[in-house]
């Protein structure tokens, strides 16, 4: 018996289906998405054989070879070959293969056996396979490699027991490979011929259900019609079927502030629960419904394989700008999160264009955006709720920033300069599958979480300083708008009206913008703290929305503070200002240089700035 | 009456500026717009 605890490492090409079974193996919940790249890192579990035998479990990043260049496959590639630092070489490697497509991925497998460590191959997803018109031998297959090989369908859990057999100990012993060790060519044909016994495919010229559908949306201009209306689809059901959880959270927040101001009489301390923390957090938490309906969205577009589809159709247009398609997926991760997003640069191999997508990212509307935006875009149509015409607005928003992003990729190429080595890009277009639905509610229930967790601490802790800032230092007056002058927060907004005033916004609003730099959600629930204070007598029925209350609002000549002019400035504001502290911080790790995340940082407020100025005088201008 | 709503506002928004401070100091400070991402990266 063994005292060390053994390592094994799950490793195979992108999307082979990785980490679906090292969440299947161990119980862990890492995210995995029917696309590649989606592990960029190196994952750690423990797990137990059949046997009762502990052992550690590494899911690698995926790659297609041992000599590729980009920052992920390096990962997989030391670790295999006993050179990282931090992780001994394993015992023993499962090299998980997509049994659709053998003759690609059992070259990585191949590999992995010339460098003399006990393999066990799980060959993965076999009923798609089967599906598609393969007959699928895998004793044939053992034989060939001379290694075991387990058939498994990792998303049912189908094949795990038998799997964790084959780990049992003793491991199986390293195969002796049947072909000139190193010698590319002969291992390629090595790998053809065992496809080929492996995997048979009687009627060849069939076209799968995948290739039907791919005829549509892969097309140079059906699938933009797809893609288009698909982004338009998301945000018109974001809209249309939040209505009614939005109003359950609006009575819940309505009961609380009830008894509240029922238990407690009428003072500072009653004000701070009510007005201040209920009110402010409120304002965000109310958008809960829409966030997990995005990333509902976003789960199902992963798991049905439609994500790496949206990739390829924008390739050639990522070229122009001088991006491959390996920037898109960091860039598509980014319209959810730009962390996860800065982080999955790691799969470009080009340093230059890797500093460029991690520089652009946050310019993909993340959702931390959404609440901001769905105060603003509803403002814009003076209260109407067309879910159709706010769903287009929608789309344009981010539209706006992906363009804009792109165009500022393209200068900033265009200034590194081209890369010394050629790189090229492969995507792998996998078949379409039948969403996870577990996986996608468990996703979405984490980000949900996540969200909420957000505002039970930094935007609580934000709300709480605001109230003590719009409330003291106290004047003894009856005027809310002398009381609200004489306090911090009265005096912030004196001393930067002049600044933030040929943008469109009074000094509350800027202030609020101050305060969203520490988490752009903040905004919302300081709009809704900093125009409220001055209503003298607060009950139920005048706690209208925060929507209504912003579209009261004049300036002391009786204009509208809220006209269609300042609200397109703060909606452009909001999507170029970089108002994400742990961003910075992620972007200047994985950029290696605080130069690089600081630069970002002024360059996009001051973009945001210019642009909202611009915005604004122009709009003012031509509808005076 | 007045008196302990001032009290305990104030001691809530000093208690609120601790916890903020403590927890900058242990580095795991810095804001939380990444907080929807949910995939617990941001440490």
């Amino acid at each position: 018996m063994d005292s060390a605890q053994e390592t094994v490492a799950l490793a195979g090409n992108p999307n082979s289906g990785k980490t679906t079974l090292f969440n299947a193996l161990t119980g862990s919940s890492a995210k995995v998405g029917n696309y590649a790249g989606v592990t960029v890192d190196l994952k750690r579990a423990e797990f137990h054989t059949p046997h009762g035998r502990k052992l550690t479990l590494l899911d690698l990043p995926g790659c297609y070879g041992l000599d590729e260049s980009s920052p992920d496959q390096e990962i997989a590639r030391s670790v295999l070959n006993g050179s990282h630092v931090k992780c001994p070489k394993p015992d023993l490697v499962v090299s998980v293969v997509d049994a659709s497509n053998l003759e690609r991925h059992l070259q990585l497998t191949l590999q992995i056996i010339e460098l003399d460590i006990p393999v066990v191959v799980a060959l993965n997803m076999v009923d798609m396979a089967e599906k598609s018109g393969l007959r699928l031998d895998p004793v044939k297959l053992s034989e060939e490699l001379g290694v075991p090989v387990v058939p498994i369908q990792a998303n049912k859990g189908k094949g795990l027991v038998e799997l964790k057999q084959a780990m049992a100990h003793p491991f199986p012993p390293a195969a002796e490979p049947g072909w000139k060790v190193g010698d590319e060519q002969e291992r390629r044909k090595f790998g053809l011929n065992v496809a080929q016994i492996a995997a048979r495919r009687p009627n060849q010229q069939s076209s799968s259900v995948s290739d039907k559908i791919d005829s549509i949306v892969l097309h140079p201009v059906l699938g933009w019609v797809c893609f288009l209306g698909i982004m338009f689809a998301l945000f018109w059901s974001i809209f249309s079927f939040s209505g009614i959880p939005m109003g359950w959270i609006e009575s819940l927040q309505d009961f609380l502030v009830g008894q509240v101001e029922g238990a407690i009489a009428e003072g500072d301390f009653s004000d701070l629960i009510t007005h201040g923390i209920i009110e402010g957090v409120g304002a965000v938490v109310i958008f809960l419904p829409q966030i997990l309906m995005l990333f509902f969205f976003i789960g199902l577009m992963e798991s049905s394989g439609y994500m790496a589809r949206a990739a390829y159709l924008m390739d050639g247009f990522m070229s122009k700008v001088g991006l491959s398609g390996k920037a898109f997926l960091p860039l598509l991760s980014s319209f959810a999160c730009a962390i996860p997003g800065v982080m999955a640069t790691r799969t470009i191999d080009s340093a230059k264009e890797r500093l460029v997508t991690i520089f652009v990212a946050p310019w993909m509307s993340c959702s931390a955006r959404l609440p901001v935006y769905l105060l603003l875009v509803p403002m814009l149509l003076g209260g109407s709720e067309g879910g159709s015409t706010q769903a287009a607005i929608f789309m344009a928003i981010y539209i706006l920033g992906t363009l804009s992003a792109f165009l500022v990729a393209r200068v900033l190429r265009g200034k590194l300069g081209p890369d010394e080595v050629e790189h090229h890009f492969m995507l792998e277009l996998p078949p379409y599958r039948f969403p996870q639905w577990s996986y996608i509610f468990r996703h979405v229930l984490d980000r949900g979480w996540a969200f909420l967790k957000n505002a039970g601490t930094i935007i609580l802790a934000i709300m709480i300083l605001l109230w003590a800032a719009s409330t003291y230092p106290k004047l003894d007056s009856d005027d809310p708008a002398k009381q609200l002058a004489h306090t911090v927060v009265g005096r912030i907004s004196a001393a930067i009206e002049p600044i933030v005033k040929p943008l469109g916004f009074d000094g509350r609003t800027g202030t609020a913008i101050l305060t969203s730099f520490a988490a752009r959600e903040v905004f919302v629930g300081s709009m809704a703290q900093l125009f409220q204070v001055e209503e003298s007598e607060e009950d139920t029925e005048t706690r209208s929305r925060i929507r209504d209350r912003l579209a009261s609002e004049t300036w002391a000549d009786g204009r509208k503070m809220f006209s269609p002019a300042a609200v397109i400035s703060l909606l452009i504001f909001y999507i170029y200002a970089l108002q994400c502290l742990p961003t910075t911080a992620v972007v200047a790790r994985e950029a290696g240089s605080w130069k690089w995340a600081i630069g970002q940082f002024v360059f996009m407020t001051v973009f945001a700035g210019v642009a909202s100025l611009i915005a604004f005088q122009t709009i003012s201008f031509f509808t005076r | 009456m007045e008196d302990w709503q001032s009290l305990a506002a104030i001691a809530t928004v000093v208690i609120t500026i601790i916890i903020l401070l403590i927890k900058a100091n242990s580095g795991k400070g810095g804001g939380g717009g990444c907080g929807s991402c949910g995939d617990g990266k941001c440490d």
